[in-house]
């Protein structure tokens, strides 16, 4: 039996992705905000630190969003750009790039994990737990996903 | 996997842009298929067997491994 995959249109796949930008600037201007918030009642400690963080995070996401926004909307309007990129996104080799690279970037990450709890170990309780939860986090996300791709493919 | 794509290219005078634009992939994918460095689908595999008017075995070269 062989599994039927509805391939959306190209320029619904493009308006569903300026959704997602525009969450992204949305996400940058509450970071802004709630940076300047916190710049207000900030002590000389960690709140000057999120403060900062923060302000520069949101900065940072908000101008990606922005970018990337007027990138889509670039190409929704000119048929030349839409093409081409359309023959990037479904290119075979891209897409098989895409996926062997995120894969690849996931077993990494979680050694980089396992090495950071075993070295948090040695530094801080709260640090060693809070790695640690992330790091079996990020392994039964990655067990659960490949069991859904197993049954689904 | 080695193809005869190259060949049959050049024989029929299409440039890597030409052929790309028609089975839908970028010229960076005909340029890996045609240095084997990357092994088309099988889905490419007939677009581009169709393209040349061969059969697939005649522009991919498939090797059986262990024989």
């Amino acid at each position: 039996m062989s599994v039927q995959v509805k391939q959306l249109d190209f320029r619904t796949i493009l308006k569903q992705k300026l959704v997602l930008h525009g969450l992204l600037v949305l996400i940058g201007a509450a970071a802004i905000v709630v940076s300047l918030m916190l710049e207000g009642t900030a002590g000389p400690g960690f709140e000057q630190f999120a403060a900062g963080f923060l302000g520069g995070t949101g900065a940072a996401i908000g101008g990606i969003g922005i970018f990337a926004g007027i990138q889509t909307i670039l190409a929704l309007s000119n048929p030349t750009k839409l093409k081409k990129e359309e023959v990037e996104y479904y290119d075979e080799r891209n897409r098989y790039i895409r996926n062997k690279g995120n894969a690849i970037t996931a077993m990494v990450m979680l050694f980089v994990l396992y090495a950071a709890v075993i070295a948090s170990a040695f530094i801080h309780k709260v640090v060693f737990f809070t790695l640690l939860g992330v790091m079996l986090l990020h392994a039964v996300l990655l067990a659960v996903t490949k069991l859904v791709l197993k049954a689904r493919c | 996997m080695n193809t005869n794509i190259q060949q049959l290219r050049k024989q029929l005078r299409i440039t890597q842009e030409e052929l790309a634009d028609a089975v839908g992939v970028t010229r960076q994918t005909i340029i890996s298929l045609e240095n084997g460095r990357y092994n088309a689908s099988l889905l490419l595999a007939h677009k581009i067997s169709k393209f040349f008017g061969k059969p697939i075995e005649d522009v991919f070269l498939f090797e059986e491994e262990g024989v």
